[in-house]
Order: structure tokens, then sequence, then C-alpha cells
């Protein structure tokens, strides 16, 4: 005899599916329901009473639909991780959940995009071609640059709708989904991210990301919205279980949380103690050893060092300048990144007559390319005589996001010899060059920002500029005086090529004096 | 009859359902009808809600269940586990200190 299963269950499973059930998990309870109430109906028939009154009497031993609805979603709420820890599923999990989706999202974008563009622009597969159009013509992956939002809106949505969906399969009702939006509306409040020529980033951070936090919030509204749509003219069933025994159980999950809370706790209030200690030393040294330190470099640098030569040529760079001294650094948005204090003209720094005209910039990874006028190589910078040592004043920009470890050849200096042989001179980062920021003080700065480490390498000028003011007061504007000896002096040079290997680091040329 | 007070029966669906099972397995239904002869109709309750407990005590691994068919039903037929066995002995103590703590009061009352 085919199963009937009556009003009661078809208003359980209305209040079930309202609540977020799913077919395949509401399916077990509702057969058993529907089993029970054909027993109460068939009993009911053997007793005498008429179709309408069996259907009727069982409907009623049954029981009252919501509160069936309401016990059985709390079985089911039981049944499922997220529905006994929400605070740790919907509260903590939605910003790990978002850095692998936000990796998968990016990964699909890069591969979709990379074939795009390699449709569009290449031609023929090569990934050292793509490589190459996009450093040769950045401007033209216009569409590049849009990958990050993009990839930040997609992956904000798909966590949200993820974990809307985890919470109605729980049946734990809107305020968890509520509460993941809302995490993930505060991550995407301070997500920083975004693609630039030669530069990605990602982080948290301020000024605050608007928008990443609209998109969670938004998603998560829609889907409360939905949520309410669905259930209208039909009885709440969250909450609680009517007579359960209410008993607090120690689990695995819980005891693991609460460890891990104990040691977040521990390390934050450690690593809180060291911060104050550290801030109180720094406020020490801000306040009485580095400006100490770095007036005493200053003075040093203005009373000169003693002449190294008497016989230097300073070399015309006007024609090869691409960037006034007062210019700030390109991508500076603040602007005011410039060297306009250091004295044009005719000087002596280090010991070495230098005529400065302004800046000799190459390109760096961090620089924008789509700068013109920013070469990666300056050419045939003619020389004309034997010398025996060349002298340059010069710096670098170092990125932030690009690190220069250490023994990177940021550029070099190829000198053309008469007979058509040339001799290329590295300049070694921490050995020739160290970036153009820097401390001048000595008391715990870092190792490797001290002083370059080349013989022929010393400081020659320092000073400030609005932007190192602003961002990091305790640090100066750092140019190095370099002596290289030729290594052919008995052949006549024609010219020199000032030329960047295109790393974390921009290479810049202000003077060069041969002798 | 009145309905019973839940707060009340804390885990006495819990001892009477454990309780049956420890005899012989039983589908729901059945457990229902025994519960009701056996206590002579004490407990008034929507019998369906026997369900959620029953799915309960499987979640904690202190029954399990089967599927059979039966004269041309399908049947979930409900058995008691060991760690069952152990839960049912915890509680039956637990009652019947309270009964006896109970038993003191009202004796305690005549007096």
């Amino acid at each position: 005899m085919p199963s009937r299963s009556g009003t009661v269950v078809a208003a359980v499973e209305r209040c079930l599916r309202a609540a977020g059930g799913s077919g395949r998990s509401l399916a077990g309870p509702l057969r058993e329901l529907a089993d029970h109430h054909e027993d109460l109906r068939l009993a009911a028939l053997a007793q005498g009473c008429t179709e309408a009154e069996a259907e009727a009497l069982a409907d009623a031993r049954l029981g009252e639909p919501t509160d069936l609805a309401r016990q059985w979603a709390a079985v089911l709420r039981q049944a499922s991780w997220w529905g006994r820890h929400p605070w740790l599923g919907f509260g903590i999990l939605p910003p790990v959940a978002f850095l692998l989706v936000w990796c998968l999202v990016g990964a699909g974008v890069v591969a979709a995009g990379g074939l795009g563009l390699w449709l569009r622009h290449v031609g023929g597969f090569s990934a050292g071609d793509l490589a190459t159009a996009f450093l040769a013509e950045p401007e033209a992956f216009a569409e590049v640059y849009a990958v990050p939002a993009g990839v930040n809106t997609a992956a904000l949505a798909l966590v949200v709708l993820g974990f809307g969906r985890l919470a109605r399969r729980a049946l734990l009702g809107p305020r968890w989904l509520a509460l993941a939006g809302l995490v993930t509306a505060g991550q995407g409040f301070f997500l920083q991210n975004g693609l630039e020529p030669h530069r990605f980033n990602f982080g948290y951070g301020w000024p605050p990301n608007w928008a990443g936090a609209a998109i969670p919030l938004l998603v998560a509204g829609l889907l409360v919205a939905e949520w309410a749509v669905r259930r209208r003219g039909v009885r709440v069933v969250a909450g609680p279980l009517v007579g359960w025994p209410l008993t607090w159980r120690v689990t695995p999950t819980l005891v693991g949380f609460a460890l891990l809370a104990a040691l977040v706790l521990g390390l934050g209030l450690r690593l809180r103690e060291a911060a104050g200690r550290r801030a109180a030393r720094l406020g020490w040294l801000r306040r009485e050893v580095w400006p100490a330190e770095r007036a005493a470099a200053v003075e040093e640098l203005r009373r000169g060092h003693a002449p190294i030569t008497r016989l230097a040529t300073p070399v015309e760079l006007a024609p090869w300048v691409n960037a006034a001294l007062a210019d700030s650094v390109p991508g500076d948005p603040a602007g005011g990144n410039h060297l306009a204090s250091l004295p044009a003209g005719l000087h002596v720094f280090a010991g070495v007559p230098f005529l400065i005209d302004g800046r000799v910039q190459l390109l760096g990874r961090d620089l924008p390319p789509h700068f013109p006028a920013w070469p990666t190589r300056v050419r045939e910078i003619p020389i004309g005589r034997h010398c025996g040592n060349l002298h340059l004043l010069h710096g670098a920009a170092y990125s932030a996001a690009q690190p220069v470890p250490p023994g990177t050849v940021v550029g070099r200096l190829v000198i053309r010899y008469a007979d058509q042989s040339t001799a290329e001179l590295p300049m070694v980062a921490g050995a020739q060059v160290l970036n153009w920021w820097g401390p001048v003080f000595t008391t715990e700065a870092p190792a490797g920002e001290r002083r370059p480490s080349a013989p022929g390498t010393t400081l020659a000028w320092a000073g400030v500029n609005p932007a190192i003011r602003k961002a990091v007061p305790d640090y100066s504007l750092r140019l190095y005086r370099t002596t290289f000896a030729n290594p052919h002096p008995e052949a006549w040079i024609v010219s020199v090529d000032y030329a960047s290997t295109v790393t974390g680091a921009a290479p810049f040329l202000l003077g060069l004096t041969v002798e | 009859m009145s309905k019973t007070n839940p707060s009340f029966l804390n885990g006495v669906p819990e001892l009477l359902v454990l309780q049956l099972l420890a005899r012989r397995e039983m589908y729901g239904y059945e457990i229902v009808r025994a519960i009701q002869e056996e206590t002579k109709d004490a407990f008034a309750f929507g019998e369906g809600c026997i369900y959620p407990y029953l799915h309960h005590l499987q979640a904690e691994g202190w029954v399990s269940s089967r599927r059979q068919a039966v004269e041309g039903r399908s049947r979930n037929y409900y058995t008691l586990l060991p760690a069952g066995r152990q839960r049912l002995e915890d509680l039956t103590r637990e009652w019947r200190r309270v009964a006896a703590g109970i038993g003191l009061v009202l004796e305690g009352g005549h007096a």
C-alpha cells in the first residue's frame, strides 16, 4: 500500500526547506515521519475510523509540525561540523577561506588571461616571448592591471556565497551568514592589493578599501533577503531543541580552539610587551642618538674629503640627463621625492670634482616603465681619452616591493675601447651602492645599510627631501662616489654606456669624472 | 492528559528509548507504542518527535540503524550499541538517585 504522508509531514518538510534543509538531508527524516504517519493511519482504520478520521487522527498524533521541524532542525544542525562550531566556522574561517579562494580565482584568471594575451599580443606560445612583450610595452597590457580588483570582487562574493550555502545546509539561520558576511567585509575593508608594471602587492593596510567592504555586505544582504522571502509564511524553526538536555561537552575541536586562543593571547601579550620596550628604545634613539650621529656625518661630508685626484676631468652628462634634480621620482603619488637640495654645477664630492646637470635615471622593476624617458641603458657617453680611473657620483632607488639582496648587480658601466673591445664594471648592491633612502647614523642601523663594502666607494652626499621627511624622518638621502680602476689603462676609451639590469633597484647617475 | 513538562523531563525520553532498545531492536512506531503501553500513557507527546531523539542517539554513537523490508513496508530498525549500554547504565543510576531523593522528600512530607 502506498504511503500517505499527511499534512503534518508536508508542513514539517515545508518548514525545514524554508530553514535551508536540502533534499538529501531531509529525505531520511521525512521518510520515517511518513512511515509513522502511515502506521498511525492504518491503526486508526483498523479501529473502524473512516479514511478522513484516520488521516486526521494520524496527523494529530504525529505532533505539531513546527515543534517537529524545530527538533529536526536542532538534530540536523548538530549532525554537521558547521552546526556544532558556528563561531569557529563563520567567525574565524571566512578570512582563511578568502585567501584560498583568492588564489584559486587568481590562478584561473591568470591562466585565462595569459592565454588571451598570448592570442592577442604574441601569436605563438612562449612564456619568454610573453614576458618580453610585456616588458617592452607594458602600457599595451592595460587590462592586466584591473585583474586584482576583479579577483577581489569575485573572491569576496564567492566566500560569502559559499558560507551562505554552508549556513543554509546546516540549518543555522541567516545570522551566521550575516556574521560570515561581516567578517569578510572587515577583511575586505583592509584588503590592499594592486598590480602595476613590474609590481604586485597583496596585503592589508590603510586607507580603507570601501569596495572590499561593500561587496560582502551586499552579497550577504541579498542572501538574507532571499532567505526571508523563502521563509515568508512559514514559521521559523531555528532555535534550540525543546526539552533537549543542554550540557557543555568538551570536544577535541573545542579544546584545540581554546588552546589556540590561549596561545594567540599569550603570544599577543608577549609581543605587546616587546613592542613597548622597543618603542621606548626607539624613542630614545630618535631623540638623542640618531640626530647627533646624523649631524656628525653631514658635518664630516661638509668638511670634505682630501682630494683624491688632481687630474680629473668631469664628463658633461647634460645630453643624457632625463630628470632634473627637482623632479620627483615617478610613481610617488605624494611627490617631493627629489634631489633638489643637491647643488648643481661643478662641485667636489668625496674628493672628486663632478659636473652635475641633473639625473641620468635608469629603469628598475618598480619604476613605471610607461614613462618613455626612463631607459634601461644610456649609450656612448663620449670619453675620448686614456684614463686610469673612472669616478661616479651615483645612487639607486630601491623598490619597496622588490627586494634587492646584497650582491645583486643593479647596473653596469660598460667601457668601449678604440679597438672595439669592451669592459664591464658592475655596480653591486651592498658593495658600490645602497638604497638612496637609508640611515647615515650607525647605532642600530641594519648591518647591510650602514655603508657600501667596496673599498672604492664612499658616502659622498647626504640630504633630505619632503618625501623622506614625511615617510621616514630618521633616514637621509644618500649618494655615493665610486671609483673604478680602468682594467685597460693603456687603451683609448671611446665612450661608456651606463646600464641598468632592471632589478628592484633603479640606478641613477649624477656625475662622471675620468682621470 | 496534560502535556509533560519538557525541561523537567530532560533525559527521560533518552532513558526510555535506550531501555527499550536494550531488550531488542525496534523501529520508531514500535518504540512509541511500547512507551505508551508500558507507561500506561503517562507521557503525552507528538509521536513524530521520537525520530529526532533517535537520530541524536545515533549521532552520539549509542544506537545504530538499518533499513529492512517487513511485510511490504520498509522499516528503520534501531539497535543499542555498547556505548549506548554504558550510557543507559549511567542514566539509570542517575535516575534512581534522583528518584530516591524525591522519594525521601515525599516521605518526609507525609511524616
